[in-house]
């Protein structure tokens, strides 16, 4: 599977976190890895690091916590920019469209 | 071809020549300042080579600025390391560009991209360390081909920057696109100097150039919006 540039899929996971709470209801780690197109257990992997960086809270039922609410304003800012000169992050290294997540790997 | 553009350009006041390459440099340099900053947050390498693009054209903004002072250097050295800048930095984008497409493979073009960025370090510290009495290639003569270059270059770059509006198009999306249009038209303008002798387009020159800054720094500038489905779900 192509690579993904790692700050797109932080800005991924974290707009997924977003999304799901904003339903109402507590994020599922199962959607957030479906909606990002992860693994669950590298998404599981990503939570860990972004909850010691004090992003995320919960590793279960991921919430953004307030600095991850302001990291995310920011990324969207970075990202809306960038999509302006025509640069989309998601391309892997190699220049190649991402692929559909592995779901067999993930049972 | 008549005597070259640069030099037949100082029949235009020093003053308001210096000035208006001062500002596009420090303008230019707010572009580069910005790929910086996210290169910093992100660890791509795609966006140091973006930075480092427009950091050369802010630089060899600053060159031509510098060749109307006596600086115990000829003016014509100061010409060349900005018709270098301006190529190499033109060329940096484009690479840049070719190795952030969706299509195609991405290394080759980025080490193009930094083989190009290194080979102009060392084209303008050779130039620095050389002494001021040296008789260095003046590279007039290829003048209204670096000029052909760039306009081809800044084509390009539109070309590929277009893709980001047509993948959903919106007003600030048109943006960049138009912003590297406005600087073909620049180096075009440059390019009839250059074939013509006429100098009586100098203003225009200007005109494209700071048209294509000020578009680049808007679409650096404008807030995000956020997503329909998160503003809804927010109110």
């Amino acid at each position: 599977m192509p690579r993904r540039e790692r700050w797109g899929i932080i800005g991924a996971i974290l707009e997924e976190v977003e999304r799901e709470g904003a339903r109402g209801a507590q994020a599922r780690v199962s959607n957030i890895a479906l909606r990002a197109n992860l693994p669950h257990d590298r998404l599981l992997e990503y939570l860990a690091e972004l909850g010691e960086a004090g992003l995320v809270t919960g590793e279960r039922m991921p919430a953004l916590t307030e600095r991850g609410k302001e990291f995310l304003e920011e990324y969207r800012q970075w990202l809306r920019v960038l999509e302006r000169f025509g640069i989309r992050p998601g391309a892997d290294s190699e220049g190649k469209p991402q692929a559909a997540p592995d779901r067999e790997a993930e049972r | 071809m008549g005597p070259p553009a640069a030099r037949r350009a100082v029949a235009y006041p020093a003053v308001a020549l210096v000035s208006l390459d001062v500002a596009a440099a420090v303008l230019t340099g707010l572009v580069a300042l910005f790929f910086g900053r996210t290169w910093r947050r992100t660890d791509d390498s795609l966006h140091l080579l973006f930075g480092v693009g427009f950091g050369l054209i802010a630089l060899s903004f600053l060159a031509v600025s510098t060749s109307q002072f006596d600086l115990a250097r000829p003016g014509e050295d100061w010409d060349a390391m900005r018709i270098a800048g301006q190529t190499g930095g033109a060329l940096v984008l484009v690479f840049a560009y070719l190795s952030a497409r969706r299509s195609g493979t991405a290394r080759p073009w980025q080490v193009l991209g930094w083989l190009v960025a290194a080979a102009l370090a060392l084209f303008a510290g050779l130039y620095w360390a050389a002494p001021p009495y040296a008789a260095l290639p003046t590279l007039y003569e290829s003048f209204a081909t670096a000029h052909a270059v760039q306009f081809a270059a800044y084509i390009g770059c539109a070309v590929m920057a277009f893709a980001g509006y047509r993948a959903a198009p919106s007003t600030d999306r048109a943006l960049v696109p138009a912003a590297y249009l406005a600087w073909a038209f620049s180096k075009y303008t440059w390019f009839a100097i250059d074939v013509t002798g006429s100098e009586v387009v100098v203003p225009l020159v200007f005109a494209w150039r700071f048209a294509a800054i000020g578009l680049l720094l808007l679409a650096v500038a404008l807030p995000a919006r956020r997503s329909r489905e998160v503003q809804r779900a927010a109110t």
